[in-house]
């Protein structure tokens, strides 16, 4: 197939900054792995955040990122994501299910994904009206968002008053400095902004893009980078269903299943076989062609 | 000793042989318990019974004995069986779709799997998720040659005769082979769409010429375009997968293309 992006010349060297294997360390991201990473990182979460371009993390980063993990265990088995990974676990391969499932978070309208476009937002929010700004010029750039790009990201709380995973991280985050970054600053005010003129409450998305956002990601980056902090909600789910989950879910029971297809009917070839009083062998290729 | 995390506590055992809770057993209760949801599964194409039907037909007593795949691909798609002129159309815009080959994401991935040693199921979700991928990428990128089939006008969208991608290609003359398999496509439009319905007489790449079967197919929207893209190349990508040795490390081509690691320390030769 003709490719769909230009290739660039043959000699030309791809430049990646992710990682190299070399003799006696190996460099990631920018650091050696057993010298200066060795040094500084104190979890796992250094390694993940390094890899969206986030160094150097200080304590009060990292518990931003641990509330944050916090904030996204919401495991129920029946939130959607997490039960399409029981479902693909179903036949025991937990890979399956943890991978598989994954791939759905980058949706727009459910789950970690929806972080992007929340992060995005508020970038251009703050683009709009720097820091500091007034109520009412938060209000008017709200509304001038809605008007020009659609809907705010965060926004909305199904199934309840309010989102119980937003509360929590208010109450752990109570004192934190991460609470006087702009753009978490900027967030309350849109918040307001949006609780006055739609009465809509946000949920821990629009929270979550703050942070992010404060601790100097890159608005596209958030929706993977949100999704790799709650990836061990979809761990809990894939090792469980894989090894539990098959009775249940390689086949649901019949009674279980609605009926809304066709109603039974006969395919032409078919009437026309009966027609002929042909129930011989298959007239398949020269009825159909 | 390692405690396993699933196994049932004592509350749940209890409760599963229809006894009380213990009284002091904690009750999680939270949105989805206290929403009322549906209580079954829709089926809309599946008929969920021991012989099913699709769209209505029996399979094993009617479309396995009159009909191909071909046409039960277009059925589940479209909810109808496919006219004569809709099923060899569609056949040909398969045949033509086909091939992804080995220098290709897709493919490429698919072989790389292998070599890490992938099962098979996991080769073939991989390489879903790759020709998932490249027929999302392919319908964004061939949307002006759609929307001039739709609305021809003089000049022919690059992406539909390779001057996009490669523009020296493009200058190079239609091969005598191309030119009559664009013809004779050509000509199979008009018989199976109507005379205003063929090809602009230009030379043309086989993608184009594919989607733009599709196209007078109206095989519209992102769902229905890319399962078809996905399903003419699957069988192609996991053939040549399947031609790739597992575990062979040492016969892919690990430097290409040659990256080359760099930060603000230093970089790899």
């Amino acid at each position: 197939m003709t490719p769909l992006v230009t290739a660039p010349h043959a000699s030309a060297r791809p430049v990646q900054r992710a990682g190299h294997i070399g003799t006696d360390d190996n460099r990631y991201c920018g650091a050696a792995v057993f010298g200066a990473l060795a040094a500084s990182a104190t979890s796992q979460v250094d390694l993940t955040a390094r890899a969206f371009g986030l160094r150097d993390l200080t304590d009060a980063d990292r518990e931003v990122l641990r509330v944050i993990s916090l904030g996204l265990t919401s495991p129920d088995a029946r939130v959607w994501p997490l039960k399409m990974t029981r479902v693909l676990a179903a036949y025991g391969n937990p890979y399956a299910g943890y991978f598989g499932a994954q791939l759905g978070t980058g949706s727009q309208q459910l789950g970690p994904g929806v972080t992007a476009g929340a992060a995005a937002s508020l970038a251009w929010i703050r683009a709009r009206v720097g820091d500091d700004p007034s109520d009412a010029a938060v209000a008017a750039a709200v509304a001038a968002h809605t008007a020009e790009r659609g809907r705010i990201g965060g926004f909305g709380v199904p199934f309840r008053a309010e989102d119980e995973r937003l509360i929590g991280m208010h109450k752990l985050l109570a004192h934190h400095p991460a609470r006087r970054r702009p753009s978490w600053r900027l967030m309350e005010q849109v918040v307001r902004a949006l609780r006055e003129a739609h009465g809509i409450a946000p949920n821990i998305v629009i929270a979550i893009a703050a942070l992010v956002l404060d601790l100097g990601l890159a608005p596209h980056r958030a929706g993977l980078f949100v999704a790799s902090l709650m990836s061990h909600t979809f761990a809990a789910h894939a090792v469980e269903a894989a090894e539990h989950d098959g009775p249940w879910l390689q086949a649901l029971p019949r009674d279980a299943l609605d009926d809304r297809t066709r109603a039974p009917r006969r395919s032409p070839a078919a009437e026309a076989a009966a027609a002929a009083g042909s129930t011989a062998a298959s007239a398949r290729r020269t009825l159909a062609w | 000793m390692i405690v396993d995390p699933f196994e049932l506590p004592p509350m749940a055992v209890t409760a599963a042989a229809g006894d009380a809770a213990a009284p002091d057993a904690t009750t999680y209760v939270g949105p989805f318990d206290r929403e009322a949801w549906p209580a079954r599964l829709a089926a809309h194409v599946v008929s969920p019974d021991p012989d099913p039907r699709l769209h209505g037909y029996a399979v094993a007593g009617d479309l396995a004995r009159f009909y191909g795949a071909i046409d039960v691909t277009w059925l589940v798609l479209r909810g109808e069986l496919p006219t004569a002129a809709e099923r060899a159309a569609f056949d040909a815009a398969m045949v033509l779709l086909a091939p992804v080959g080995v220098g290709e994401a897709p493919t490429h991935a698919a072989g790389l799997a292998r070599i890490a040693g992938a099962p098979p199921a996991a080769t073939i979700a991989i390489s879903a998720v790759g020709l998932g991928e490249q027929a999302r990428a392919e319908r964004e990128a061939m949307a002006d040659w759609w929307a001039w089939l739709d609305a021809p006008t003089a000049a022919i969208p690059a992406c539909a005769t390779g001057a996009a991608e490669a523009p020296a290609t493009a200058a190079a003359p239609e091969s005598r082979e191309a030119q009559a398999a664009r013809r004779w496509l050509d000509g199979q439009l008009r018989s199976w769409f109507g005379a205003d319905r063929g090809l602009p007489d230009q030379p043309l790449t086989r993608l184009a010429c594919g989607h733009a079967i599709l196209h007078r197919l109206g095989l519209r929207g992102a769902v229905v375009l890319e399962t078809v893209l996905v399903w003419a190349r699957l069988p192609t990508v996991m053939a040549e997968a399947a031609a790739v040795r597992i575990g062979d490390v040492r016969g892919y081509p690990a430097r290409l293309p040659d990256y080359q690691y760099a930060d603000a320390e230093g970089a790899a030769p």
